[in-house]
């Protein structure tokens, strides 16, 4: 009997002992890859919890037609053009829900030779019915020094890929080059005219914002296409961009007119598809 | 106890034979009697080795396109580490629109070219490199060819403590820019130096040169007040100077004051290279310039005669420091152990 009792005793306590070592287990979410991952957790209670992915693309676009650098496209007053740079800066994407917001890429440069991708980032779940961003770069980073980013940056001097100014310390925000017809043979070689539009200088930074229902996902990804509409680039309402009288623009003293109308003609021409 | 003496005697010998030597990488920043501290960023404090990157860098040509152009192309120590053209030709002989501003006592400067774009020693490096009409190279291939040079990435990791990257060559050329100080010219020994060594001509051009106002600008240790100025040099700039940064009306026409340190070697003067002498700055100064909405009321006709004009180009050819120019420190072959 004695021998019964002290059996029971030595296997309660090793069930008691097993159950409270078990609750007092620490609960969260065990997964590293989660948004709330808690490293001191020992047991998973399932509320793991994961971003959406949203990318958005840039579709750059002449008569409709998605441009390509190998063709040529009638330009406004008559002759033909020929892109071969498009590239420009966004900072500070975000996604907005009645006026509250949440960061979406910190910056991305989008240049249209490597990728019709701007960013693809990760942000958090959720319904939205905004996506809004500066095109161009802030002016604290427009002149930090691009040799203290880590090469892959987009900001540094390795990544940023000529967008970077060393006469003015800041960045090109937009760059669009090409070639126009300037001889008038209806074929554009080395022959003909360059043009080069590099917009900058802080005062130029503008903020697209655009209305578009979202609902972002955990785990999932959504893309957001947006439409560059190069014909709206060169012009406005009232003004078409004279080529040949300008075929270059540097934001340079002069420059001003001209360089503010193609900063807010490019702002205009990116819309959602 | 004679073999145990003998044991201990060998393990010393044995240990003090194995002793590394701790090699002193510390760079002294001379200082010229009369001169403040030079400021120095926090990452790019100087040292023997950082100095020595840097050097070699400046005088490579392959940081040009096509290896013919380096900094010192342009920026020659006999010439107080400017030169003697005009416009200086690039690669292929490409020609800018600025006159070769001088080194001399570059480390002291506030703000870099001509219309203060850039606001740092280290960004300033960035420039000339890219400058189509300098030496022509996107600074990533710069990077990629110098980082794929053996001896610059040993270089930079003893220096910098990191592979060859953008970080490491700017911060290396400014940090041997910064020790280009010249501070033992004439008139550092009459002035600084209390030594008598003053020409009576050479005392003339001084008191004139503090009388006529040069002063207000060209002030301080080094003859320079940091600021922008239109001296009235043209009715219509072609180059907007300062303009061209701030795109503010007010500011077109004016540059930046250059020091005068050592200005007897920077031949020809202004930022476009346009007057061939300091005789012809002095004519020229002498007559008030031309007119100009934004020119300085600093600037006013100065009356001098004959005899005060050479007295003032006497006092400026005070500036030159032969030390400096001459010192072997400064070139190529030097390297600081």
């Amino acid at each position: 009997m004695k021998k019964q009792a002290f059996k029971l005793l030595f296997f309660g306590s090793i069930v008691t002992l097993a159950l409270a070592q078990y609750s007092c287990k620490k609960e969260g979410c065990l997964d590293s890859t989660a948004n709330n991952y808690n490293w001191d957790a020992e047991k998973d209670n399932g509320s793991c919890s994961y971003d959406a992915t949203l990318v958005v693309e840039v579709n750059p676009k002449f008569n409709g037609v998605d441009i390509s650098f190998d063709s040529t496209y009638m330009y406004a007053q008559g002759y033909l053009i020929q892109f071969s740079t498009i590239r420009f800066y966004t900072t500070y994407a975000k996604v907005g829900n009645g006026g509250t917001y949440t960061n979406a890429n910190s910056v991305a440069q989008f240049n249209y030779a490597n990728s019709n991708v701007l960013f693809s980032d990760l942000v958090t779940p959720g319904s939205y019915d905004e996506l809004t961003f500066d095109i161009g770069v802030d002016s604290v980073r427009n002149h930090a020094d691009p040799s203290t980013y880590d090469s892959d940056h987009p900001l540094s001097t390795m990544s940023s890929g000529g967008m970077y100014w060393t006469w003015n310390s800041g960045y090109r925000f937009v760059v669009i080059e090409g070639r126009f017809d300037s001889n008038g043979d209806q074929v554009i070689d080395m022959n003909d005219t360059p043009f080069a539009y590099h917009l900058g200088l802080d005062p130029y930074l503008r903020t697209n914002t655009a209305s578009v229902s979202m609902n972002l996902v955990e785990e999932m990804t959504t893309v957001v296409s947006y439409e560059l509409n190069m014909e709206r680039f060169f012009m406005n309402a009232t003004d078409t961009l004279d080529m040949v009288a300008n075929p270059t623009i540097h934001m340079n003293p002069g420059q001003e007119v001209i360089g503010e109308m193609l900063t807010d003609n490019f702002n205009a021409s990116l819309v959602l598809e | 106890m004679n073999k145990h003496i003998w044991i201990i005697a060998s393990f010393v010998f044995l240990f003090s034979c194995n002793k590394e030597e701790v090699k002193d990488d510390s760079f002294v920043l001379e200082q010229p009697e009369g001169f403040p501290a030079m400021q120095i960023p926090s990452d790019n404090q100087l040292t023997k080795s950082r100095v020595n990157l840097g050097k070699k860098l400046f005088f490579d040509k392959r940081l040009s396109e096509d290896s013919t152009v380096s900094c010192a192309s342009c920026h020659l120590q006999p010439m107080g580490f400017a030169d003697n053209f005009q416009i200086s030709p690039g690669v292929h002989g490409n020609l800018g629109f600025r006159n070769t501003p001088t080194l001399t006592n570059i480390g002291y400067a506030e703000i870099f070219f001509m219309d203060g774009g850039v606001p740092t020693l280290e960004l300033q490096v960035l420039n000339p490199i890219e400058n189509p009409d300098e030496m022509n190279m996107p600074v990533p291939q710069a990077i990629e060819r110098m980082a794929a040079i053996p001896e610059y990435q040993q270089m930079a990791l003893e220096a910098y403590d990191r592979p060859f990257d953008a970080f490491v060559l700017t911060r290396a050329i400014a940090a041997y820019e910064r020790t280009l100080v010249s501070g033992n010219s004439k008139f550092d020994q009459e002035v600084y130096q209390g030594k008598n060594v003053f020409s009576q001509s050479e005392q003339n051009g001084y008191q004139l040169f503090l009388d006529k106002g040069c002063a207000d600008c060209h002030s301080g240790f080094n003859f320079t007040d940091n600021d922008f100025h239109n001296i009235g040099l043209y009715e219509i700039y072609t180059d907007i100077g300062r303009k061209r940064v701030t795109i503010l009306d007010s500011d077109e026409g004016k540059f930046k004051t250059p020091t005068l340190r050592n200005v007897e070697l920077t031949a020809p003067y202004m930022h476009d290279g346009s007057l061939a002498s300091l005789e012809e700055v002095v004519d020229f100064l002498n007559t008030g310039g031309e007119t100009h909405v934004n020119k300085s009321s600093l600037i006013q006709p100065l009356n001098l005669t004959v005899s005060e004009k050479a007295d003032l180009v006497a006092f400026l050819k005070t500036l030159t420091d032969w030390d400096f120019v001459n010192n072997e420190k400064h070139g190529i072959y030097y390297t600081y152990e």
